[in-house]
């Protein structure tokens, strides 16, 4: 008797998990089962994933979206790093209006930000234009529809995200250690090298696994930027389930499972790195 | 001394320029007839009015809030039963529901939309209907957010020690959550449900994947467009982002509230 009030108390608990199921793990282990299977007969095969890391298109997609996220994900920590540093110094009204602007930026992704982008970048951009009235040609140095194009709207939208998570990071970071420091004659990178960043350490690994797993799955970003010039993961595994042609169900399934493996797999080491240097002490 | 003083200003200003940069530049570009050389040739309303007579506009930008209430509240009742729950009786489970929330935050957007559309489309089952679909994965996106405003609360409250109070008092646990509890989530579930309400309407990916044109947001009217003059996509960019900037002031307003 006592053992079926228990379980009625489960009861509450189904709906999440009822939904968890029905829209995350079915879907995605109905997608791992599919990317087994071949395209023309339905029977098992590893084909899918061979074409993956043989032919050409799969090959480029996969270094392109590799590439834009490593790229962007550090290059927008190390710029959010000092951002959050710089707005921890700044007095406590600085502090704020900083922190709701970059809120209020943190917003602008997706098709917005590439509209803008194109405004002041695009083949008639204000920049490039204004800058061609005076004699400088901007095209032959930076293209927005190029890779590098792409980068900077990648860390043009990672550095709000990455900035706001690491601000409380910092503000763990005790200034008596600082002071402590400097007594025993440290220099400030010094303090930061061998105290400041150990400590932000968990932090900054839990930051880079949101931005990276933020930008291998950018979409709407990079949706009309690129089309056919610079094939995505992304971009190339949805076309595969929606576009005008035919759908190629297998070999897309095996796409996304592939870059859901990357993502997760960047995601798990980011974990381990945590748990390995994690020295004790209280958890920022 | 003083030139380490000088660096954090310094950083914040140029971290300003190149993030209001794109924001400044298409709020001023939706203004103006033609830009081509270092001054814009002239200027005029002519897009905003454009944009805001047409009939597509305010329906669009409404069902963009629509589609978000019912994921908002299915996603709150979830996870107040389950967490509440798991305050209550089973505190050891709550590690597990954080585990299950937190999915959403890596795997988002393409890699959640995909997947279910794989799996319900062109099926004869009640998940083929694509506004169920939509519905459901906005549920699930949302999860993050909507577990962490109403964890913070439930811990806030203390939940055991009011339950106590209230069984003493003769109140039942039902009437006890309902009278009690509830209401002094509110705040909270409101502050949630907003940021929720501002992932849905940000959200492009999704809606494309599963909805296509069937269902047109305002983020789908700036995708289709994408061929009109660059002025007029200017203009919905900027009523996008003002609508955005609203929803988390009405945050910002209610957080503070709270405290």
């Amino acid at each position: 008797m006592k053992k079926v009030r228990n379980l009625q108390k489960l009861i509450p608990l189904l709906p999440l998990l009822l939904l968890a199921i029905l829209f995350i793990f079915l879907p995605i282990i109905s997608m791992v089962q599919k990317s087994f299977l071949s395209p023309e007969t339905g029977a098992f095969t590893f084909n899918n994933y061979k074409t993956i890391f043989t032919d050409s298109v799969y090959q480029v997609a996969t270094s392109n979206s590799l590439y834009l996220s490593f790229a962007s994900t550090i290059i927008g920590l190390i710029l959010s790093f000092f951002i959050a540093w710089a707005v921890n110094e700044l007095g406590k009204n600085g502090q704020s209006r900083m922190l709701s602007m970059l809120n209020m930026v943190s917003n602008f992704a997706g098709l917005p930000l590439y509209f803008s982008f194109v405004v002041i970048l695009g083949n008639t951009g204000i920049f490039v234009l204004a800058l061609r009235a005076i004699g400088i040609q901007l095209s032959t140095v930076f293209r927005l529809y190029s890779i590098q194009g792409l980068l900077l709207m990648f860390i043009y939208f990672q550095l709000p995200l990455g900035s706001l998570m690491l601000v409380p990071a910092f503000q763990a970071v005790d200034s008596s250690w600082k002071e402590a420091a400097e007594i025993l004659e440290a220099s400030p990178f010094q303090f930061w090298t061998r105290i400041g960043i150990p400590v932000m350490l968990p932090s900054l690994l839990d930051t880079f696994a949101l931005l990276f797993a933020n930008a291998i799955t950018a979409y709407a970003t990079v949706l009309l930027l690129v089309t056919t010039s610079i094939p995505l993961l992304p971009v190339k595994i949805t076309t595969m389930f929606t576009g005008e042609m035919t759908p190629q169900k297998e070999m897309g399934s095996a796409l996304a499972i592939w870059m859901i493996i990357i993502m997760l797999a960047v995601i798990c080491i980011c974990n381990l790195l945590k748990k390995l240097t994690y020295k004790g002490g209280e958890q920022v | 001394m003083k030139r380490r003083k000088k660096l954090p200003y310094v950083i914040i200003i140029l971290a300003c320029i190149f993030l209001l940069i794109p924001f400044a530049a298409t709020l001023v570009y939706s203004f103006t007839i033609g830009w081509t050389k270092l001054f814009p040739a002239g200027w005029t309303f002519k897009y905003w009015i454009q944009a805001f007579t047409e009939p597509t506009l305010w329906p669009a930008i409404l069902r963009g809030v629509l589609i978000s209430i019912p994921p908002i509240l299915i996603c709150n009742i979830v996870v107040i039963l389950a967490l509440y729950t798991s305050v209550v009786y089973y505190p050891k489970l709550e590690k597990y529901i954080q585990t299950i929330c937190m999915i959403p935050n890596s795997l988002k957007g393409v890699t959640i939309a995909i997947p279910v559309l794989a799996l319900y489309a062109g099926g004869v089952t009640f998940f083929s209907n694509r506004m169920v679909m939509l519905v459901c994965i906005y549920s699930i996106s949302i999860l993050p957010f909507v577990y962490q405003g109403i964890r913070n609360n439930l811990h806030g409250i203390n939940v055991t020690r009011l339950l106590e109070a209230a069984e003493i008092l003769g109140a039942g646990k039902l009437y006890a959550f309902i009278r009690i509890i509830l209401p002094n989530m509110l705040a909270g579930i409101l502050v949630s449900s907003l940021l929720a309400l501002s992932t849905v309407f940000g959200d492009f990916a999704v809606i494309k994947i599963i909805a296509g044109n069937k269902y047109e947001t305002i983020q789908m009217l700036l995708y289709n467009s994408r061929l009109i003059v660059l002025q007029y996509q200017c203009v919905i960019v900027i009523i996008m982002f003002t609508v955005t900037l609203v929803i988390s002031q009405l945050v910002f307003k209610f957080q503070n509230r709270k405290r």
